[in-house]
């Protein structure tokens, strides 16, 4: 693990060594893929976003500097890159709900990933509540629980100050709690 | 004041979450939550909040990333395959309109600035080299004016008009609506009155408001008198 970051590994990479690519690769592809699935979820676009991480990583590593750990430049990497998909797929949902609207076409919903195995009732209201909150609340909560992050790491990945993490953290979980608290409300009556 | 120190204690909860407090604030923490069972309650649904949202992210995504072609990354990312040109193009449409402007700017100024120097001492000779401005600017300061002197002398139509002892210039002026100045000039008078019945050479020109036919009888036409002076 250690050795990764070491500066050969990197400088291999940067002069487009098969096994030195490989092994960036193998190390840090099963976190890229769960930030980007995380952010997208939807695990094809995910796999695709990780591709393009490693492939812009690549391109840049020559302005890679070691002041933020090579973890977090490329989780920062691939936050951006999973944002920007995220930005365009808002666009597309929107010009389709547009077309459709002038057009008048029924569309078959689509089956979305995040009601895929759900059983629990009070799970499903979590989930959902946790999808409606919105890029800046949601990524911060994502990066928290799922990914174990501390607050210094997912500032530094997001590039905003620590206390403004703080914040949404403490926003994104108290929408969630009102949110369970309803839930549980509704359930007991 | 109680709900305010509940929303305190609420705040370091939250806190507390994302990373460890400081001891004098965990210990105030500690006792509030000892004797408060609200704040109790608050904790717990907060942790509570946390297992959920870690367990159903975690079954939700739960799927393993598909293998991923080096090859293909390094192609990518080879910079004299993609990149190179992208940046070129990028780099270009970014910055393209600072020379664009900086040319934009020269050329109106150069245009500005050698159009009077050009002109000005050429008024009799024409520039070589460009022949359009040089024809085209100096020429109508010199020949608006000639036009202007010659139009003067020629389209200011003249007629003689019989004027009887003790009209006045000013009179007469104003009944052809000209300048008494001018109809004195003509005549070569002094004084305003007239003397003695004369016949008076009467200046119509183009820029003054053209005779009033309000006084046809006593105009006399220059056929008649061909030599208005005599």
């Amino acid at each position: 693990m250690e050795p990764l970051t070491s500066s050969h590994v990197i400088a291999g990479c940067i002069a487009g060594d098969d096994s030195a690519i490989e092994r960036l690769v193998s190390e840090y592809q099963p976190g890229i893929f769960r930030l980007t699935l995380s952010v997208l979820n939807d695990p094809v676009e995910a796999n695709e976003a990780t591709q393009d991480t490693f492939i812009a990583a690549l391109g840049a590593l020559k302005n890679y500097r070691e002041n933020s750990t090579l973890k977090a430049w490329l989780y920062t990497i691939g936050l951006n890159i999973s944002r920007n998909r995220l930005r365009k797929r808002k666009t597309l949902q929107r010009l389709n709900a547009t077309l459709q609207s002038i057009f008048r076409i029924q569309s078959q919903k689509m089956a979305s990933p995040e009601e895929a195995i759900i059983q629990n009732e009070k799970d499903a209201a979590l989930w959902k509540a946790l999808n409606q909150l919105g890029e800046k609340h949601r990524i911060p909560l994502v990066l928290r629980y799922f990914h174990n992050l501390s607050v210094t790491e997912i500032a530094e990945i997001m590039n905003i100050n620590e206390g403004t993490i703080h914040s949404r953290l403490h926003i994104g979980r108290e929408r969630l709690r009102v949110e369970l608290e309803k839930q549980s409300g509704f359930s007991g009556a | 004041m109680k709900h305010n120190s509940h929303k305190k204690f609420h705040t370091l909860l939250q806190f507390a979450a994302d990373q460890p407090l400081r001891r004098e604030q965990q210990t105030l923490l500690d006792r509030h939550l000892a004797e408060c069972s609200e704040c109790r309650q608050y904790a717990h649904s907060l942790d509570a909040v946390e297992n959920d949202l870690r367990r159903v992210m975690q079954q939700q995504w739960n799927v393993r990333p598909q293998p991923l072609s080096v090859a293909a990354i390094q192609t990518h990312s080879n910079p004299m395959v993609l990149p190179l040109p992208r940046r070129s193009v990028a780099a270009f449409g970014k910055f393209a309109f600072i020379p664009m402007l900086a040319l934009t700017i020269f050329m109106v100024l150069t245009v500005r600035m050698t159009n009077p120097q050009k002109t000005s001492p050429n008024l009799g000779i024409p520039v070589s080299g460009t022949p359009s401005m040089a024809m085209l600017i100096p020429k109508p300061p010199a020949s608006a004016s000639a036009a202007a002197s010659s139009t003067n002398a020629q389209a200011c139509k003249q007629v003689t008009y019989a004027a009887q002892a003790n009209e006045t210039v000013y009179g007469i002026a104003i009944k052809y609506g000209v300048s008494k100045e001018s109809i004195a000039a003509a005549n070569g008078l002094n004084a305003d009155k007239l003397d003695a019945p004369q016949t008076l050479v009467i200046p119509l020109c183009p820029n003054t408001p053209i005779e009033t036919p309000t006084v046809p009888n006593t105009l006399t036409l220059p056929s008649n008198n061909p030599s208005p002076r005599g």
